[in-house]
């Protein structure tokens, strides 16, 4: 299959080939409750947004499988959903899907379009792998009675939704006013840039763990390319001696850095002893974590 | 002006600040399991930070599987518990089965309330406390507020007030700390016993939130270093107590997410259970409108 570059997110082919995936991913999981006209359409452009950012990122490596990766991504966006309209039904989830991996009496498969479905083991195990604990060995209970009573093989959401009526979880139930929940909006008073917000942000920063530090700093750049440390000391929101000490980074050797910026993250992996893709990770949750905590958004 | 504006914006541009996805079901379960790398944990951890949904979600988990501390301690409790009784049953069905079958005298009959929470130990928690009306302080908070320093004038200002949290029990592992100080630059330490387990890079303002997060179920002491040009200076300073909180521990955090979960809107229990865990301001907050009496029980503490 060939391989899709942030350059082809400019094109609707991209799109055009992924709606119809988004469309069968929402209709299938969401064929039992009852979605708002305008909601499915806000999940679907959401799910268009994703993917766009997605392939924009230059950081990121390109897709291998696209219809694959977008049935995920679709997936994500509904759990999102979820869990903001019925949090306890998300956390029933979670709990089958754990049963569902660590009890051997019963059987997963994924398909292709990312689909869970499961099923009773039909020969006895002898491992005897289960979770110990009362929950987790009523709702065991549970799952395998639904699936001795009705159909051999369920999809995991049919699953939760059985095991939820029997258990007095209600299922989500959603309505228009739910729209704002998948795409949180920017503060205003935060969207515009300001001293205050920039030192604000800065604290942040320094709460953040210092790998993520790290991750973010030392490879931050503006548009040019050139690191962003130096811009963040003219702009008197901190100096270096304090930078130095941010990053626990000798002054001498700080000093020596300073020339240097930004790092690769080659650079970055070698320094904190990690994978390349792990610095990229550490840095994506830092971003994550600023944004939550500064409320702002994409 | 506008290159000033411009170059701010480049800045939080460079950072690049955007909200990212939540941690997959998978990581999560990674995470539970014990078999996430210390990368994908520190990941988990620092996002659970700032999102109620996962760390409810990831602590429900953690209750579920047994993989929190306390909770697997319980089951296995249960378990020794019930293998005991077991024993002790089958001894005693033995022993009747071989003496000599004596008169049997009537017992008085044992009245057995209906549960209302499914849970005995909350059901007798909130019983007791509505026949006491009053809820006692638990142990725990006495360790927690030592006594000044025996040196101490009686004019001596106490930091205890004014510094937060001190002297608490937490449910939260990574607390948020603030101090009175406005002016300065501070450092901020936390400790577990001579271990520092905690540091925050220089701050300008009276507020860290700690990080990494701490274990649960320890007694965390913590300091701040407060710069001023070349003068270095204490918070809390001598003679002044030390600071001290206890963060909840695993079996009883697990707890409180179940009858919030559970119970949301019986502030009666929450506040009970609060109380018994030590979290006093959450239990007067519970307390307060419909069960005053009990309320300023707790507040007295």
């Amino acid at each position: 299959m060939r391989e899709l570059s942030r350059d082809d997110a400019l094109d609707g082919d991209v799109v055009a080939r992924a709606v119809p995936v988004i469309e069968t991913v929402i209709r299938r999981r969401c064929r039992h409750w009852k979605l708002p006209a305008d909601l499915h359409d806000d999940l679907r452009s959401e799910a268009i947004v994703r993917l766009l950012r997605r392939l924009s990122d230059p950081e990121l490596e390109p897709i291998g499988a696209l219809d694959e990766y977008v049935a995920g991504l679709t997936s994500c966006v509904i759990d999102d959903l979820v869990r903001a309209v019925s949090p306890e039904w998300a956390r029933l989830k979670h709990r089958v899907r754990y049963v569902l991996n660590h009890d051997d009496r019963f059987q997963v498969a994924t398909l292709a379009g990312g689909q869970i479905r499961c099923s009773l083991q039909r020969t006895a195990s002898i491992d005897r792998n289960r979770v110990k604990t009362r929950a987790a060995t009523q709702l065991a209970q549970t799952m395998i009675e639904i699936l001795r009573e009705g159909e051999a093989e369920r999809a995991v959401d049919e699953l939760v939704s059985e095991v939820a009526a029997r258990t007095g979880v209600e299922d989500p139930i959603f309505s228009s006013a739910d729209r704002h929940l998948l795409s949180p909006a920017t503060s205003p008073h935060l969207a515009a840039e300001s001293t205050d917000s920039l030192r604000q942000l800065w604290s942040e920063i320094l709460a953040l763990p210092l790998r993520q530090r790290l991750a973010l700093l030392l490879n931050a750049r503006d548009a040019a390319g050139d690191s962003i440390l130096p811009l963040l000391v003219a702009a008197q929101i901190v100096t270096m001696p304090d930078l130095a000490e941010t990053l626990e980074i000798e002054n001498a050797e700080f000093e020596r850095l300073w020339n240097e910026l930004p790092l690769i993250d080659a650079g970055i992996a070698e320094r904190l002893q990690i994978t390349r893709q792990q610095v990229i990770n550490l840095r994506k949750a830092a971003r994550d974590r600023l944004a939550r905590r500064t409320g702002r958004s994409r | 002006m506008n290159e000033k504006l411009s170059r701010r914006e480049s800045i939080a541009d460079a950072l690049g600040v955007g909200r990212g996805d939540h941690p997959s079901y998978e990581m999560l379960e990674q995470f539970v399991d014990g078999t996430a790398d210390d990368v994908m944990r520190e990941i988990i951890d620092s996002h659970r930070q700032v999102c109620t949904n996962c760390d409810a979600e990831l602590r429900d988990l953690m209750s579920f599987s047994g993989r929190a501390r306390g909770s697997t301690a319980l089951y296995r409790l249960g378990a020794a518990v019930a293998a005991i009784a077991l024993i002790i049953a089958g001894a005693v069905f033995l022993r009747r089965a071989t003496t000599t079958k004596k008169p049997v005298r009537d017992l008085p009959t044992r009245t057995t309330i209906a549960s209302t929470y499914g849970r005995e130990d909350w059901d007798a928690a909130v019983r007791t406390t509505l026949a006491r009306g009053a809820i006692e302080r638990p142990a725990i908070l006495a360790d927690l507020r030592p006594s000044a320093d025996v040196l101490r004038t009686p004019n001596t200002p106490d930091t205890r007030p004014t510094m937060s949290p001190v002297g608490a029990v937490i449910e939260e592992t990574a607390p948020l700390l603030t101090w009175p100080v406005a002016r300065g630059r501070f450092v901020v330490s936390v400790f577990d016993g001579f271990k520092r387990v905690a540091r925050s890079g220089v701050l300008r303002s009276a507020e860290w939130r700690v990080s990494p997060p701490l274990a649960r179920g320890r007694t965390y002491t913590w300091q701040v270093e407060i710069r001023r040009g070349d003068s270095v200076e204490l918070l809390p300073s001598p003679p002044a107590p030390a600071a001290l909180f206890h963060v909840l521990d695993e079996s009883d955090a697990a707890e409180l997410a179940e009858a919030r979960r559970r119970f949301p809107n019986d502030h009666l229990l929450l506040g009970v259970l609060y109380a018994r865990a030590g979290m006093q301001q959450e239990a007067v907050g519970e307390l307060r409108e419909h069960h005053g009496h009990i309320a300023a029980s707790v507040e007295h503490w």
